[in-house]
Order: structure tokens, then sequence, then C-alpha cells
């Protein structure tokens, strides 16, 4: 029992400097490590961080510039013709424009350094999707936002903050609706 | 940084695909070990299958509780087997509670339980870390040391790769392989369980003084550290309290 009573004592003993020590870190890294990261500034395709600016143009020439969108919530979606998840998540989509075209911006990227333009936009046509569709000609855009697969889909708030980011489909209406819920809900 | 890996035209997450490989690996571990502390494997296979099958199942009724109105247009989306659409911390919590429930019926010995399933945790850990890596999330801050790595627009310390190491360090430590059965027999139950605990909170309370993200309290105090320091407390007072325990019943092990 002395002996019990004695490791004890050791383990009471050793459990406080470790507490203490422990404790000194938080004072000690609050104090000197880097505090709040200015992520509003900084930009990068991750939640959290501003959605990198682009300017690219639609099938008739209008020129589109991301920042100048800011002011309501954008989902941005990248796509290409050749990607049957994209192509499935296409009708979702516009049904979220049409339903939410005074709340959200649907725009759509498509790929066409690695599509071919003329097959993207029969599909456009024959499916009748009227949201905004800019084309990726060099495919900068895409690689800016490191998009390693298609469909990924980035939802910036009114501010151009990136909320979230979804890779890879088809997104079916109920998690867009929800997304755009989420994004109404931060404004 | 390797988010996604291609398998022909499919694109794989390769941070899911990491959590799932952690989880088979988890389960397989736990199996093998569990023996050595007097718990039947169908038991802790059974009490797996059910914590893992109603997570899946609670998130996603959390989810549509959560959005119920999103999925008036659709209503058979409830189904869906699509991986979103799911509430990740409801699911845990709904997998904690079944768990709890399904051992308390079966009348398992609630430490030893613990104990047996340490091993799969520790390794779940490691796949959590490798996950990070693979997704960019869990970022460090910005840093000038000659091992930074360049993500989301800055060279930051590489704190998935300090968290992988930890939690394999933290595996090693706490995998019963090398373990005799004596040992086992000798340490009283629970402790391994909270040894896992409270390395994992001191290896937290470390690395949050290098990760970007977090909330900070008052600006300054990073809210990781503190719940990890509490972490910390409870489980050394724990491991405190079952190092006292008299030898505990035989018949109280299965």
């Amino acid at each position: 029992m002395r002996n019990l009573s004695k490791s004890d004592k050791y383990w009471k003993i050793f459990v406080l400097i470790i507490l203490v020590l422990a404790a000194g870190w938080i004072v000690v890294s609050s104090l000197f490590f880097a505090t709040t990261e200015e992520k509003n500034t900084l930009a990068a395709p991750r939640t959290g961080f501003q959605a990198p600016d682009f300017q690219l143009s639609t099938e008739d020439g209008q020129s589109i510039h991301l920042a100048e969108l800011q002011g309501k919530p954008i989902i941005l979606n990248f796509w290409a013709s050749w990607c049957l998840p994209c192509k499935a998540e296409m009708p979702a989509l516009e049904k979220i424009h049409k339903r939410y075209a005074d709340q959200v911006i649907v725009l759509g990227v498509n790929n066409t350094a690695g599509d071919h333009q003329p097959i993207a936009s029969r599909f456009l046509r024959e499916n009748a999707i009227t949201f905004l569709i800019v084309w990726d000609l060099d495919g900068s855009v895409t690689s800016r936002y490191r998009v390693n697969a298609l469909p990924t889909t980035f939802f910036l708030d009114r501010n151009g903050q990136i909320q979230n980011v979804i890779i890879g489909g088809p997104m079916s209406e109920t998690l867009l609706i929800t997304e755009v819920e989420k994004l109404s809900q931060g404004e | 940084m390797f988010p996604v890996l291609h398998v022909g035209r499919v694109a794989l997450q390769t941070p899911d695909l990491l959590i799932l490989l952690g989880i088979w690996v988890g389960v397989m571990l736990i199996e093998k070990f569990a023996e050595r502390f007097s718990i039947s494997t169908k038991q802790l296979e059974n009490l797996t299958l059910w914590s893992l099958l109603s997570g899946l199942v609670g998130a996603r009724l959390l989810y549509f509780l959560k959005f119920p109105q999103a999925f008036l247009a659709n209503p058979l989306d409830i189904l869906s087997l699509r991986p979103f659409l799911l509430d990740f911390e409801g699911g845990v919590t709904v997998a904690l509670i079944v768990a709890l429930i399904y051992g308390q019926k079966r009348k398992m010995s609630f430490w030893s339980t613990l104990d047996a399933l340490t091993p799969g945790f520790a390794v779940f850990a490691v796949s959590l870390g490798l996950a990070h890596l693979a997704s960019g999330n869990a970022y460090g801050i910005e840093t000038r040391l000659p091992w930074g790595i360049e993500l989301w627009g800055a060279v930051r310390h590489p704190v998935q790769i300090y968290e992988t190491l930890a939690a394999m360090l933290i595996l090693y430590l706490v995998l019963p392989l090398k373990f005799r059965q004596e040992t086992i027999e000798r340490q009283k139950r629970g402790v391994l369980f909270l040894k896992f605990v409270a390395l994992s909170a001191a290896a937290n309370l470390l690395l949050d003084t290098f990760r970007a993200e977090g909330i900070r309290w008052f600006g300054v105090v990073r809210a990781g550290q503190v719940t990890a320091w509490l972490v910390l407390a409870l489980s050394l007072w724990l491991i405190g309290r079952r190092q006292q325990t008299e030898t505990e019943n035989p018949a109280n092990l299965l």
C-alpha cells in the first residue's frame, strides 16, 4: 500500500509538471507564433480564401470579369463536354439558375483547352442551358484553380470568398439547394 | 498534395480513399488484437459494423433534418448513395451513441472495449494525417524554414507531415504487437486507450502552434490548444485513477 501511495505521489508530480509545461507552451505559442492569417486578402482555390480573379469570354464575345460579379453568391462550375458527371449535373445547375436567379449567379467555366468547343456548344444548345458559360481557351483559369478532376465546383459568397469546394459529381439539385441556402445564411 | 487519383478517366478522391483505407486497416488490427484484451472478436466486429452503418444513416438523416426544404423537389435523394448530403458531426455522434447502446446491451466491459479499439483509432489518426496531406487541409502557418512547402499561395509549415509522423509514433507506442500478453494482463483496463488519448492531445497541443486555421479566443489563444490541454489533463487524471484501482473482477472481463 505504501508503494502504491509513493507511485501515486510521483504520478501526481509528473502530471503537474506536464500540465504546467503544456500551459506554458500555449502561452508561448500564442505570444510568439504568427497570429490570425489574413485569408480574406489571399487568393487561393480553397475554402476560406478569396477566389482567384479571372476574365474570360462567353461564346458571343461578352467578357466576364469575376471580380465584377461580386455582390451576389456565385456557383463556379468547371466542366467539359467529354465528362459524363459534368453533363449529368448541368440540368440541376440550370434549375438552380432559374429558381434562384435573383439570389445567386451560376457561372460555368468550360475547360476548352481539354475540350472541343463546337461539341460543348452543341451540348449547351441541345440541353437548353441558359446560365453563363465562359471558355477557358488556354486552360489557365482551370490551372489557377488547381482543378484536377471534372467537375469541380466552387461556392463563393457575395464577397468572392470561397465557402465550399465540391470535387466530382454529379451534384444533385438537393445538394445545390443546400449550398445556396448556406451561402444565403452566411450573408 | 494529391487530392485526386486518376484511374483512366475515373477520378478518385485520394483523401476519401485514405480515410477508407485507414478504417479498413484499423478494423483488421482491432480484430487481430481483440482477444488479447479478453474481448470477443465477434462482438467487436458487430460493434464496429453497427457504429459505421448507424453513423452513415445518422449523417444522412441529420442532413435531411437540417435542410428539409431542399429535399422537397427530390425526396428520394434521402436514399441517394452519393457521398454528399451527409452531416459529419451528426454521423459521428449517432455512431458513438449506437456503440454505447450496443456495448451496454451486450454487457461489454467499457474500458476493455476501448483498449481493444485503440489500435484502430491510432491507425485512423495516421490515415487522417495522410488525408490532410493529400487534400491540403489543416495547413500550416507561413515559414522561412528550409522544409516549408508551397501551399495555398505561401511557403508553409508542412503540418500535415508533422501530424502524420506524430500519429505514426503514437501508433507504434500503443500497438499491442510489441506487448507481451502478461504486460497487457498486468496493465489496468482502459490505460492503453487513455495513453492514446493523452499522447494525441499532447501532439495536437504542439501541432496546433503551426496550424493556420482554427478559432482564436480574444484573437490570441488557440481554442484547439486549450481543448487539447483539457483533454490531456482529463486523460492523465483518469490514468491515475485507473492505476489506483485494485485488481478487477475477472468475471467482468467479458
